[in-house]
Order: C-alpha cells, then structure tokens, then sequence
C-alpha cells in the first residue's frame, strides 16, 4: 500500500492510504501513520473520522456507457 | 475489475502548537521573522527577540512603533500600538513559519522512521508531501 502524507503550514496533516487491499488495512494503515507521529511529539487537536472510498481502475475505459455520459 | 481501497484521514495540529514550535528553533525563527516582517506592506524596521517563554517582536512602521508579544504557551499574541490590520499580519506571520517549521518536522520524523521507504514528493503550493512506500 502507498501513503501519501501531506502537511500544510495551517497544521493540517492528511494522511492519504491507497492500494490493493482492505479497508480495513487501510485504516490501519492511517492509523498507525497518525499513531507514529504522536510517539514523536506531533500532538493533534482534532482527528476526522477515516473517510472511505474505493477506487476503480480503468472504469472508464471498460465502460463505454459511462465514458460517454461523462464526456 | 481491480479496485483499491482507499482510506483518508485530516488531522488538526493547534494553533498553539504552531507558534511553540518558533520556541525550538529560536535562532532559524528569528532570522526568518526578521526577514518576513521586514516585508510587511510600511514595515521600516524589524527587532525580534526571544526571552524565556516570550517571543518580542518591535516593528516600527509609517504609522509609528509597536511591540508585539507571543506567550509560548498558550500561544496568544497581544499587540501594543499598531491596528488590527497590522496585528492580523503579524499573526499569520507568526503562525505561518510556525507551520513551515512544523512541517520540517514532521517531514523529518517521516524520513528517521521510514528510511528509504519515504520520499518526498512534489506538492502544490507551500504543502509538503511525503510518500511512504509500505
């Protein structure tokens, strides 16, 4: 799985998981990206809830129906 | 069809926080105010100083002199002269290279506990962006 950590100079950290397994993992993955930081002094003021999505590849391209309608 | 899980998260560092992390790195977030605020739209003059849990910061400007003050704990700043224009500015200066220090530091812990597995990749604006590769 690949995480994407993107800091912004206003305190937001985004932590971002992608790849081929579970939700779950996924959120474990965020988890422990988030816990990791905290071991290291980086205290948060507010954690949002894990949003899930899941991403399709090459949906698009399989459907043509859905290729049109978006063009 | 392949699919990716795909889980994303926000997380809020304190305001308070921010401007604490000018403290730890005095002498870098000196020199940087005393850069920063020297650009303030009719700021002459710029003395900044840090005195146990105080950060100073003296402008003079068209309008006359002010001295500002940030109190390490709580974060606060109170302004004495000046108007609120001035003392908005001022405040973002200060929670703004709060921030890009406290980005260095978590870029930082990234990369000591990830190793090779974290590279930091291209982000817009003044984001930092670090890909960890698990």
């Amino acid at each position: 799985m690949d995480i994407d950590v993107i800091i912004l100079r206003d305190g937001t950290v985004s932590v971002l998981v992608t790849g081929g397994g579970t939700f779950t993992e996924a959120e474990q993955q965020v988890d422990a990206v988030l816990a990791t930081l905290q071991a290291n002094g980086i205290r948060f003021e507010q954690i949002s809830p894990v949003e899930r999505h899941r991403h399709v590849h090459d949906a698009v391209e399989l459907n043509p129906a859905v290729r049109k309608q978006s063009t | 069809m392949p699919c990716d899980a795909l889980a994303r998260v926000n997380a809020t560092i304190a305001k308070q926080t921010l401007t604490a992390e000018l403290f730890a790195h005095q002498e870098a977030a000196k020199a940087a105010l005393l850069q920063l605020a020297s650009q303030l739209e009719e700021v002459s003059d710029v003395v900044a100083g840090f005195r146990q849990n105080t950060l100073e910061i003296s402008l003079r400007y068209r309008g006359g002199a002010v001295r500002c003050s940030v109190v390490r704990t709580s974060g606060q700043l109170t302004m004495t002269g000046g108007n609120s224009v001035l003392l908005d500015r001022v405040r973002l200066l200060v929670e703004e290279l709060g921030g890009a220090l406290l980005q260095e530091r978590v870029v930082q812990a990234l990369q000591q506990l990830y190793g090779a597995n974290a590279t930091e990749a291209e982000a817009s604006g003044t984001a930092r962006r670090i890909t960890l590769r698990l």
